[in-house]
């Protein structure tokens, strides 16, 4: 079975989600379950930080998906950094970078949140 | 620089740069030519052409000329649309390499309508045979990281039906399918909304969806259910669902399976992206794992369900099994014997035996409308009763109709229960009985060596509510005498040609075989039956007949 855990940080007003190991089929209702559970607690700005994240499927990509409208309507948004090359090719494969952010840096992203027109 | 480079569009912007900075040109243009497509398209278009990067035109390949470097417009206005006709360019230079024709670069007259000078042509005719080979090999080099491309895309389709069938296998959870279907289609395909419909017991339902809004018919699923094509553009529907167009659906997907159909509905791709044959075919697969799965989980259900219904019959027949009597009573001077076979677990027959004080002897047989579990419920009530009043020494007929009317009103109008009970008195060997729309049992007068048929009694229990008082019959036991009661299983039984076994058959038996024992005489009975119908009963069987014996 996949290994896949998150650890979940707070800078300012973003939560940050640090993704370890494999994000599948199996493993994607965990990330489902942190990012409802943000929603549920106002928790709109969200950067997800991929530099542990070895492996990505389309399930996992599904999740970004399914709550990025969701998060925006309420202002927010969820930004994506640090990526591993076969990660990104997976997002960049599936034409995700036409919708997302997907910066190099988690604090480009944190700096983005508070400067949304830089 | 520009032979190095990979990247045609830097090849073609470079060389119409170079061109009009040297020679003062102040509109040029290159054309190139798709093979595949057999058309040509504007790479690129500087100054005042009025023609749009993209724009395409056919261009039939074997009538572009390429013999010469250098085309005038009007030596080729035939293969040239009127954009291009308009928009003043002039001088057509080839550009091709030494098996490839690539298309052509297109400059306007110089500023201040002068002509070229030769040079400047020869200079230009140079450039262009080394940008071909460069521009060539970017081509190349672009067409290779295309097919790269998809063929990554589809190693990440594999990937992902890999994926998915492996969680799907190990699943029995149908809402957490579900969701793994519903991450994986988003993902994989870019899309914010779908849907995915399916008949469920019978009636279609959407199972899992995304980003919908408003209700949708049954009528409208059904329709959507029995779609003829594959899969389908909303777009080319004739009257499209105002459910598919107010939700931006963009596309349906059938998946079938035998005679079973779901359909997949996805709105565009987030990036607008179209949908390709290879994403139909995609989506078949993915629809058709999903399905296969989900269908898997019902059948796991309906089995797990099956497996625990026939444990809770079998402890049903247990407890039935202990509302008959076990040991029989037997005082003297009577031999009893009795069966019960239902044809189902538990069934509707049933026959009972009972001593109250040692001074009386009950009697009962009864069959409840329909078999199965219904029919056992009443069955028990019936006993349950039977058991609270016996010890009561009451009169039995009025009895009768009370117990009519506590059946008729636990029942549907549709539930009957024919009954026989009869009362032996011990110390005078009289034996009241009444019948309450049973098959008359058949009684053996020793005495008189004839039979008689037990039909004094009344309606059957639980039709109607007791208006006509019930009435006993009474007869006088001795020695000898037999008395045989059974259900219609016995009795209607059936044998290859439609005939029932029929109650004088019970009777001409009884004539023959009255000297044997109750046991033997039930044997024989049963074996009659049972050779009668090839072993075919089509309902419970049941007997219970007592012999007197010396007094």
């Amino acid at each position: 079975m996949s290994q896949f855990d998150i650890y979940q940080r707070q800078y300012q007003s973003v939560e940050i989600l640090e993704l370890n190991g494999e994000l599948d089929a199996h493993t994607a209702p965990v990330l489902e379950q942190h990012i409802t559970q943000l929603i549920k607690n106002e928790k709109y700005k969200i950067v997800v930080n991929f530099s542990s994240l070895d492996y990505i499927s389309s399930a996992g990509l599904g999740v970004f998906m399914a709550y990025i409208e969701d998060l925006r309507e309420r202002g927010g948004d969820i930004k994506l950094t640090n990526m591993k090359e076969n990660v990104f090719n997976v997002f960049d494969l599936l034409g995700f970078p036409t919708l997302y952010d997907i910066l190099d840096e988690e604090s480009q992203a944190i700096s983005r949140f508070n400067n949304p027109t830089t | 620089m520009l032979i190095e480079s990979h990247d045609p569009n830097f090849v073609v912007n470079n060389l119409l740069l170079i061109v009009m900075g040297k020679l003062l040109t102040p509109k040029a243009a290159i054309l190139l030519r798709d093979e595949k497509n057999a058309d040509m398209y504007v790479a690129s278009s500087k100054g005042r052409t009025g023609l749009d990067t993209n724009t395409r035109f056919q261009c039939p390949p074997d009538i572009c000329p390429i013999d010469k470097p250098i085309y005038e417009i009007d030596e080729i206005s035939n293969i040239m649309p009127e954009q291009v006709q308009q928009s003043g360019l002039k001088l057509f230079f080839t550009i091709r390499t030494s098996t490839e024709h690539l298309g052509y670069l297109c400059i306007a007259p110089k500023i201040g309508k002068g002509e070229y000078p030769a040079e400047e042509l020869n200079f230009i005719e140079n450039l262009v045979i080394i940008s071909a080979v460069a521009l060539s090999n970017s081509m190349l080099v672009s067409r290779l990281k295309a097919a790269n491309r998809e063929l990554d895309q589809k190693v990440q389709e594999l990937n992902t039906l890999f994926d998915i069938s492996r969680e799907f296998n190990s699943m029995v959870d149908r809402s957490q399918m579900l969701n793994v279907f519903r991450f994986t289609l988003m993902g994989q395909m870019f899309v914010r909304r779908f849907f995915f419909l399916m008949r469920l017991e019978g009636k279609p339902q959407i199972v899992t969806q995304h980003g919908l809004k408003g209700q949708v018919s049954p009528e409208v699923k059904g329709d959507l259910l029995n779609m003829e094509t594959e899969y389908i553009e909303v777009s080319q529907m004739e009257n499209p669902p105002e459910f598919l167009t107010q939700n931006e659906i963009f596309a349906l997907v059938r998946v079938s399976f035998q005679d079973e159909r779901a359909v997949l509905g996805i709105s565009k791709r987030a990036n607008n992206a179209a949908y390709t044959q290879s994403d139909y075919s995609f989506l078949i697969s993915l629809g058709n794992l999903a399905f296969l799965s989900i269908q898997k989980t019902f059948l796991l259900e309906s089995r797990i369900e099956k497996e625990r219904m026939e444990e809770e019959l079998t402890i049903a027949r247990t407890i039935q099994n202990m509302l008959f009597p076990s040991p029989i009573p037997k005082p003297k001077p009577f031999d009893i014997a009795a069966i019960n076979v239902p044809s189902r677990q538990v069934g509707g027959d049933y026959y009972d035996v009972l001593c109250a004080d040692d001074k009386q002897l009950y009697l009962a047989i009864a069959d409840v409308t329909g078999k199965g579990i219904p029919a056992s419920l009443l069955m028990a009530n019936l006993q349950a009763m039977l058991h609270v009043l016996s010890p009561l020494d009451l009169d039995l007929a009025a009895t009768t109709g009370k117990i009519n009317n506590i059946i008729f009103k636990n029942t549907p109008s549709d539930k009957f229960i024919s009954f026989f009970w009869g009362r032996i008195e011990l110390s005078s060997m009289s034996f009241e009985y009444c019948n309450a729309g049973h098959n008359p049992p058949v009684y053996w007068n020793a005495g008189k060596k004839k039979i008689e048929l037990l039909s004094s009694g009344g309606m059957l229990l639980g039709a109607l509510e007791t208006m006509m008082p019930y009435e006993s019959g009474t007869i006088d036991l001795h020695e000898g005498d037999i008395v045989i009661m059974f259900t219609d299983g016995i009795s209607e039984a059936m044998n290859e040609d439609d005939r029932e076994f029929g109650e004088e058959r019970i009777a001409e038996l009884l004539d023959e075989y009255h000297d044997k024992t109750a046991a033997e005489i039930q044997r024989i009975i049963l074996d009659e039956v049972k050779a009668f119908c090839k072993g075919n009963y089509g309902d419970d069987i049941t007997m219970l007949l007592f012999k007197v014996g010396p007094l």
